[in-house]
């Protein structure tokens, strides 16, 4: 008895060996898939048949179906690729592969349905998926009504992606939507003004900027952040600072947003020399894109033992004009500065920067502290 | 009711209806645009189309469309048309697929080598400036050489319908004579092989790798080519750029070199 149930027990053994793991029989698929070999349809087929609960054996097999570019496989595929969502809807892998079925067989609307469900559920395929929208979308307005819908993730991923292939018109239409459907954000208005600025836009960077970023000011006044309360710092690389206060880091020059000294407000600009050094400063600055007209500059300047006969001063620059304020040096109390300039036809970018020239004197090297504060600049009339 | 206003009633019904028809059918049209659909591509190894990685863990096979710019990175890949013509890239090719009068498939190899399996329709093949034409069915490759531009070709059976004869770029077959155009392609010494029973190189045999991430069946890249060709290296007769005859310049390739293993 025990001989037989072991016999019984070793034939049993012997067919479960020969019996092919569904997998292995797909990888076999796609080793013939990607020689192609027309049989791989043949080896799907088989590894779905010995698994018909696992959606990605039917994925596989619409696949090659519809690889085998015969019209009768392709509607097979389709029967495959709706069976494999029906087993696996919330696998993106699975909705794109259809997904791309239906993009490959001119069929944009459910291609750009079922890509917005890939876009819904991750956002690692992005790129593939909006791959697949520029090249069978069949049109912005389209990709955007099917392939991104109320996504706002997507929505702005897939505005930057545009972007990032450098196609102005495009991405002028998508953030012209994002505008649209209130979904545009600070930080997408910095990268589209910054993004803009270098396409030579800066007209409609500008006028992105003070749209969106409105809150940094005051009213008439063209300065960003001038009384720097919402400044949260110039180092270039941190966020597209196209039209906000910029600035680089130079030896023997502290830049920091001083919270505890201000002319009005609660903050102001500090800047601390320290250097024993001759030095040429001019990297604090912000870009503004004036209209034709006569402006006038103000600001409010404070100074601590701030040595030699050179002392810190605003400066408007663009390539024809220069105008300074005074400069400051040693001890003062907030004092104010001021200089008027006219800016002629067209309208065009001029530089606001701080600027310390070097001395000609023999004690040249600047020690001391400054503090800048209310900066305004309005066009008079 | 009089004549008139019936004519005009059944005039304004056939004018809705057609208006109807014509925003139907727009779209219709605008839905599904016709799709210029160069194939479909799929590897082991990402590739890049239009600047976009496409990674074969998300899909294995994706649509790629005409006059659109392919990279190939680390495996081979397959390109299958619609007229079921196969055409394996050697890893780290670069084409671009162009859409070309009288051609279903046009490809501009700008590196590496295009082995092709041709069963319908035309494929073309743009290297080094000269265009190639296998017949249908033929299986073979063209391949660029990196260092001086030369194109060795390769054909199973018969011979190219056009075999580096004409000039080509990225935008379709000029139509002037290559003594006229070559001096604008710039094409370098056009090289012709003979096999030895080759098979197309390029198409290599994998090994199984089980299930890559999120359970996607992935084969290993790997293997050696299936086979070993034996090719004879030749020159281009003269000098492309100098060739000013009219009727036409010989191009056939003298032997310059004995056979040597690839």
């Amino acid at each position: 008895m025990p001989s037989i149930l072991g016999l019984l027990l070793g034939f049993a053994a012997f067919e479960a060996g020969h019996l092919e793991a569904p997998q292995e029989l797909a990888n076999e698929g796609y080793r013939k898939m990607w020689q192609g070999d027309a049989s791989a349809a043949e080896w799907f087929r088989r590894a779905a048949e010995a698994d018909p609960a696992m959606p990605y054996r039917w994925s596989d097999l619409a696949v090659a179906l519809s690889n085998s570019g015969d019209t009768k496989q392709r509607e097979l595929a389709r029967y495959c690729f709706g069976k494999s969502l029906e087993l696996g809807p919330a696998s993106p892998q699975l909705t794109f592969r259809a997904a791309s079925f239906h993009f490959e067989n001119g069929e944009a609307p459910p291609g750009l349905e079922l890509g917005s469900r890939v876009l819904a559920e991750t956002s690692e395929f992005d790129e593939m998926v909006f791959s697949a929208y520029r090249q069978f979308g069949g049109g912005q307005e389209q990709i955007r009504r099917l392939g991104i819908r109320a996504n706002r993730r997507a929505a702005e991923s897939y505005f930057r992606y545009l972007a990032g292939r450098g196609d102005r018109a495009e991405a002028s239409e998508m953030w012209r939507w994002l505008e649209t459907a209130k979904n545009a954000t600070v930080p997408q208005a910095r990268f589209w003004a910054d993004w803009l600025l270098r396409h030579d836009a800066p007209a409609a960077a500008s006028e992105v900027w003070q749209r969106h970023l409105a809150a940094g000011y005051q009213p008439g006044n063209r300065v960003f952040e001038g009384g720097f309360e919402g400044w949260s710092g110039g180092e270039a690389g941190q966020e597209a600072r196209s039209f906000d206060w910029q600035t680089s880091e130079f030896p023997g020059v502290h830049i920091s947003r001083d919270l505890k000294t201000a002319h009005t407000g609660a903050a102001s600009l500090r800047l601390d020399f320290t250097q024993a050094e001759n030095v040429d400063f001019h990297h604090v600055g912000q870009r503004l894109w004036l209209n034709p007209g006569r402006y006038r500059l103000t600001a409010w300047v404070r100074t601590d033992r701030f040595s030699t006969d050179e002392g810190l001063r605003l400066r408007v620059e663009d390539g024809g004009l220069r105008r300074d304020t005074e400069s400051l040096t040693g001890t003062n109390d907030w004092t104010p500065v001021a200089a008027a300039f006219t800016v002629s036809a067209p309208a065009h970018m001029v530089w606001l920067r701080l600027h310390r020239a070097p001395s000609w004197n023999f004690e040249n090297r600047p020690r001391g502290t400054v503090w800048v504060d209310d900066v305004v600049l309005r066009e008079l009339p | 009711m009089d004549r008139f206003a019936v004519t005009m009633r059944v005039m304004n019904s056939r004018r809705r209806l057609i208006s109807a028809g014509l925003t139907i059918a727009l779209s219709a049209l605008a839905q599904s645009p016709k799709v210029d659909l160069a194939g479909s591509i799929s590897s082991i190894a990402p590739v890049t189309i239009d600047g976009t990685k496409m990674n074969p863990a998300a899909a294995p096979v994706f649509p790629v469309q005409k006059n659109s710019t392919v990279v190939i990175s680390s495996a081979p890949a397959l390109l299958t048309t619609p007229e079921k013509n196969r055409l394996t890239f050697e890893h780290d090719s670069r084409f671009r697929l162009g859409s070309e009068a009288g051609s279903q498939t046009y490809v501009f190899l700008e590196s590496g080598a295009a082995g092709f399996e041709a069963f319908g329709g035309r494929v073309s093949i743009c290297a080094a400036g000269r265009l190639f034409v296998p017949p249908t069915p033929s299986k073979g490759y063209v391949r660029l050489t990196p260092k001086n531009n030369a194109v060795t070709r390769f054909i199973e059976k018969g011979a190219f319908l056009e075999d580096g004869r004409r000039a080509c770029n990225e935008k379709g077959i000029l139509s002037a004579l290559p003594g006229v155009a070559a001096g604008g392609v710039g094409a370098g010494a056009v090289a012709a092989g003979s096999a030895a029973g080759g098979v197309i190189s390029g198409t290599a045999a994998g090994t199984a790798a089980g299930l890559g991430t999120f359970g996607v069946s992935a084969i290993a890249a790997g293997g050696a080519a299936a086979g070993v060709a034996t090719v004879s290296s030749f020159a281009a007769a003269g000098s492309i750029r100098n060739c000013t005859d009219p009727a036409g310049c010989n191009f056939n390739p003298v032997p310059v070199s004995a056979s040597s293993p690839q």
